[in-house]
């Protein structure tokens, strides 16, 4: 078990003074599907910002491959392969599914064959896309844009992926696919860090589980010491 | 030092009033007509700033077109007296009024909008009220100038410098005192956050108006002093650049203060004048300042003044 | 009634005016979508164009095309420095505020005093005009038209066409578009933000400097001279909504239009009233502007 990603002791908030993380802690194994659970507004979407650079904890240490990446920037995150899906869509409505896609992989950007190559693989991927392809992005559905939002984020071959929600607003039969997306995700050789609301379904894609609560840990344990959902769902009701 | 702590504390002591007291007692001292000329610029468009901090500092509202109300209440007073022999004294009171009525329409016009959507149409309605002084030269002679007779036969500065004395004490006095009223706190209410004020009853577009109502009146009130001040008005009294450098001394000297743009103006208008070989850098010091203060020190003077009297909150 | 060959002139001269709205009306546009920058000082940087037209021909005697070609180089270059400067720090010391979008234009009232002021401690308050740059001129349609003007035009036409395929087709242009678009879905890419505020900018600047070089016959240059495009392009920009860079030469010819006829009609003193009041009217009724802003949130700021 390659440990990836090592979180220490993060302090992170909007203002100086005040923070949201206080003192969190983790660890993410490589080619694992990590989840990060825990209330609204408990910090979860924090917490992968400031991993992927998009905003400087006040204190502590995130290493990623025993390289300090505290305070990095996000374009420096994204070169290092990690890539941070954020929980509402960031796709460019105005431009078609393939320009998306192609902006994608804007940190390869002169390297025209490798990023059709990853283009095609989306669309092998995601085969509705390659339909759609010179549709412009604000004209497909919720479900839709969601894929080429993963699509694009895959363009730049991550080895780390931050997933903040991905399946919020999308109707069950959609959220599965995406879920079954991430697993496939993870055999491929991607490692994933995962929010998400829905407790039941992020259990049982993980491999291992944290439980926050007020920016600080509460539990952590493998999927199998999480088996009994009930308990930790009834605590966050 | 703890009595000093206290006037500080207090709404109604401040600098400024202090600085008009003082400065009532110059003129037994000095009488030098150039240094009184110097006050006298200064202590108007201290006066100016003060009137537009009041709305900037407290609706949160850049009043773009703030120069055309202190033109307006020039040119009425000076075309009332000029065209039909009103005294100034009447005069620069129905500046103040029709100042005033212009800031209401005005202000009913831009004030639905918020932030930069109103300063900007502030901005052009402000330019097209200088766009009718200039082209309606039949009127107004446009660039050539309005004469206007003066307050007084004499050349001396002197009791000029009373007269502004009185209106910058009085706008001092109004300004704080609406300022430190529950009106006041509407406004700034209104200023921080809008959809709160709303949410507690208070209607933000009849205080903003009535906010920018007050402000241009002022303006009017000091445009007509400036008439019967200088003896001519020009069209370029209303230009954008002239609303420029009165904004620049109500930041430096601290937005919301009402106060601290008229110690900005007693500091800079001297001194910027002084430098006169560098008249020309004049305006690019003003640019550079306000730079500088937008962007390291955005709470001016007054901020800087309430820092020497931190007042330890009680437990 | 107007007469034909008057008609046609007024014409020509309204497409020449929309024509130099046009190319510097873009940059502002640019900037509103891009960055979100209100830029008071545009007409600054026409100026500095203008200028550096005026030293590189009447000073340096370089031709005409070198000139301008220079002084859209020289404005790129100045446009990088002011952003550098002026904006990247703004924005930093603003991360965690929102009155980002008041600040920087008070921010860029304080720049267009100063440029103004430079300039002219630099080169005094002289009108530097020129004759021409290319002299004689063709009869198109029974009317004279100087070639001068027509090669200015057709300069603006060329850069804006330029421009307008930089933007949709090259990886920058898309780059720039990502972020006017999706600020947060250019960093998750891996766009270098800051990088890209200042090609915007520069790009902005460039614009605006060759608009200030290629009709110096028309306008000669003088530290004040970027009020008129001040207004102008910002009457556009509002005109067809803020940040929409595609329908800005509709409004430029809108707004040239109204200008021509109304300085025919009542004298050149009135024509700005009418723009004015068009204008006004617009952000009474139509704030969006008559073809849609996309710059999301601004009007709420």
């Amino acid at each position: 078990m390659i440990n990836l990603l090592k979180v220490e002791n993060l302090y992170v908030g909007y203002y100086e003074d005040i923070n949201i993380l206080q003192g969190l802690s983790l660890e993410a194994e490589k080619q694992q599907i990590t989840a990060v659970l825990g209330p609204n507004g408990v910090g979860k979407s924090t917490l992968l910002k400031s991993i992927s650079g998009f905003l400087d904890p006040n204190s502590g240490d995130i290493k990623y491959k025993d390289n300090s990446i505290t305070g990095i920037k996000p374009f420096k995150a994204i070169t290092r392969g990690i890539v941070y899906l954020p929980q509402q869509l960031t796709l460019f409505q105005r431009m078609t599914v393939k320009e998306n896609l192609q902006l994608g992989a804007w940190t390869i950007r002169r390297d025209k064959e490798i990023i059709n190559q990853r283009i095609s693989d989306n669309f092998e991927r995601f085969p509705i896309l390659e339909e759609k392809q010179n549709t412009s992005v604000g004209n497909l559905s919720g479900g839709q844009q969601r894929m080429v939002d993963l699509g694009r984020a895959l363009m730049s071959a991550p080895e780390m992926l931050l997933v903040d929600e991905p399946t919020a607003g999308l109707a069950p039969n959609l959220a599965q696919s995406m879920y079954d997306m991430l697993t496939r995700l993870t055999d491929d050789g991607i490692t994933i860090l995962l929010v998400d609301q829905n407790i039941r379904k992020a259990i049982e894609i993980s491999d291992y589980i944290y439980a926050v609560e007020l920016g600080k840990n509460k539990t952590q344990g493998s999927r199998e010491e999480f088996a009994d959902v009930k308990e930790v769902i009834k605590d966050w009701l | 030092m703890q009595l000093i702590e206290r006037l500080a504390k207090s709404n109604y002591t401040n600098p400024g009033l202090a600085l008009l007291i003082v400065l009532a007692f110059v003129p037994l001292f000095v009488s030098d007509q150039y240094i009184l000329q110097l006050l006298i610029s200064a202590l108007m468009f201290g006066t100016l700033a003060m009137a537009f901090d009041f709305t900037v500092g407290f609706i949160n509202v850049v009043n773009f077109s703030f120069a055309a109300f202190w033109g307006i209440g020039g040119y009425t007073s000076a075309l009332l007296a000029a065209k039909l022999g009103v005294t100034p004294w009447l005069g620069i009171f129905a500046g103040f009024l029709i100042s005033a009525l212009l800031g209401l329409f005005v202000g009913l016009l831009t004030l639905r909008l918020h932030g930069i959507f109103a300063a900007v149409m502030a901005w052009f309605t402000g330019l097209a009220l200088m766009s009718v002084i200039t082209n309606w030269t039949s009127l107004t002679r446009g660039p050539l100038g309005l004469m206007s007779p003066m307050f007084f036969d004499t050349m001396d500065r002197q009791p000029y410098f009373y007269v502004i004395l009185v209106m910058a004490a009085f706008s001092l006095v109004v300004l704080l005192a609406i300022a430190n009223s529950k009106v006041g706190l509407f406004f700034r209410a209104i200023g921080q956050d809008e959809d709160a004020a709303k949410a507690s009853g208070v209607n933000p577009v009849h205080y903003r108006v009535l906010n920018f109502t007050v402000s241009t009146a002022i303006a009017g009130l000091i445009g007509g002093f400036y008439a019967h001040f200088m003896g001519i008005l020009t069209p370029s009294v209303m230009e954008t650049s002239q609303t420029i450098e009165i904004m620049a001394l109500a930041y430096v000297g601290g937005r919301g203060s009402v106060w601290g743009s008229l110690i900005a103006a007693m500091i800079f208008i001297p001194v910027l004048t002084y430098l006169q070989p560098l008249m020309e850098l004049r305006l690019i010091i003003y640019g550079v300042v306000l730079i500088a203060v937008m962007i390291f020190y955005p709470g001016g003077i007054s901020a800087l003044y309430r820092s020497f009297f931190v007042v330890k909150k009680s437990d | 009634m107007i007469s034909g060959p008057t008609l046609a002139s007024l014409l020509v001269a309204a497409i020449v005016r929309a024509g130099l709205y046009t190319l510097s009306a873009t940059g502002l546009s640019l900037i509103f979508g891009v960055m979100n920058v209100p830029n008071f000082a545009h007409g600054e940087l026409y100026m500095i164009g203008a200028y550096i037209a005026v030293f590189t021909f009447s000073g340096l005697s370089l031709p005409p095309l070198v000139a301008i070609l220079f002084a859209g180089i020289g404005g790129f270059v100045i446009g990088a420095i002011i952003e550098k400067s002026v904006f990247y720090p703004l924005r930093k010391r603003s991360e965690r505020r929102k009155i980002w979008i008041m600040n920087t234009f008070l921010v860029t009232v304080g720049l267009s005093l100063l440029l103004k002021n430079l300039i002219q401690v630099i080169a005094g308050t002289k009108y530097r005009g020129i004759d021409s740059y290319w002299q004689g001129s063709l009869r198109i349609t029974g009317i004279s038209v100087s070639i001068d003007r027509l090669v200015g035009v057709a300069i603006a036409i060329i850069v804006v066409i330029i421009f307008w395929l930089f933007l949709q087709k090259t990886t920058m242009g898309k780059a720039i578009r990502a972020v006017a678009q999706n600020e947060v879905g250019a960093k998750v890419v891996g766009i270098n933000l800051d990088t890209i505020h200042t090609l915007t900018f520069a790009l902005s600047a460039m614009l605006a400097s060759v608009a200030g070089a290629s009709l110096l016959s028309l306008n000669p240059a003088y530290p004040t001279m970027g009020l008129m495009p001040l207004f102008s392009s910002w009457f556009v920009v509002i005109l067809v909504g803020l940040g929409n860079i595609a329908a800005v030469p509709v409004g430029a010819l809108i707004i040239s239009l109204i200008e021509t006829f109304a300085a025919y009609g009542f004298g050149s003193g009135w024509q700005r009233l009418f723009s004015l009041a068009l204008i006004i009217l617009i952000l009474l009724f139509k704030p969006r502007g008559l073809f849609g802003s996309d710059v999301k949130g601004i009007w709420e700021r």
